[in-house]
């Protein structure tokens, strides 16, 4: 966290109903640290993304459970870190399918993964699951 | 999200408005799924009222399509406002599906 500047944390329930609330509020706070329209349009769909796989996976649809967001600026990033008390699984686990074997799922890993410049989960949180997602700033 | 629908020359038009995400998708899928049971073989979404969707909604077309292949169906999508295109782009589904700027162009298409 050296240099780093807590910017908001936010906690809400485990429901899709919350995801509407949740991206419009990373769209604003990403605004806000002097991201583009474009860039934080693309961080309002990662958001999404890593909540709706907590929900789905970590907590298997339980509505009721907490998600708690992060969100830090520092001088040259922008990082958001998501944390569950859901499921844990094995990072290995956490992977896009191949982009040109179209099948239903598995497009939001590979979604975030095209959209934060690094992606880190750490299934050992003392209070549960962590998902780090850093974006770079450019000079501004 | 709220869903029209109306049959034009034998191809099933689904309107969508609204922001398709998990909360959103559960409904469409029930829509889908009716015209599926039925083999309907021509289906439209119009998406010019959609100004968000996320890989929930994405997995649902690919579904969608892919059950409606089985039978020789095809789902076409029209209308698409560039911040969903943009989310097509990335996922490369504009390769999978057919797309078109208007709804009646993707009605006439199936002709």
């Amino acid at each position: 966290m050296k240099n780093g500047h807590n910017l908001i944390k936010l906690e809400v329930r485990s429901h899709p109903r919350y995801l509407r609330l949740i991206r419009n509020a990373t769209y604003d706070i990403a605004m806000i640290c002097g991201f583009t329209e474009d860039e934080a349009k693309d961080l309002r769909l990662v958001i999404d993304e890593a909540c709706t796989n907590v929900i789905k996976h970590s907590y298997q649809y339980d509505y009721s459970k907490p998600i708690i967001l992060n969100f830090f600026l520092y001088d040259d990033r922008f990082e958001m870190l998501i944390e569950d008390c859901g499921m844990k699984v094995r990072p290995s686990q956490i992977r896009s399918r191949e982009i040109d074997n179209v099948k239903p799922g598995g497009l939001g890993v590979y979604i975030i993964k095209k959209l934060t410049d690094i992606m880190e989960y750490d299934p050992t949180g003392k209070d549960g699951p962590r998902l780090r997602l850093v974006k770079y700033t450019k000079k501004r | 999200m709220e869903i029209n629908s109306r049959e034009e020359n034998g191809v099933n038009v689904i309107i969508l408005d609204g922001e398709v995400d998990i909360s959103s998708t559960d409904l469409i899928r029930g829509k889908f799924k009716k015209l599926i049971d039925e083999k309907k073989k021509k289906i439209v979404v119009d998406l010019a009222n959609v100004p968000y969707i996320d890989s929930s909604g994405l997995g649902l077309f690919v579904e969608t399509m892919q059950e409606m292949g089985k039978y020789g169906g095809e789902l076409k999508l029209a209308g698409l406002t560039d911040d969903v295109k943009k989310v097509f782009e990335l996922t490369r589904l504009t390769n999978f599906f057919s797309i078109f700027a208007e709804e009646k162009e993707a009605i006439e298409s199936f002709k």
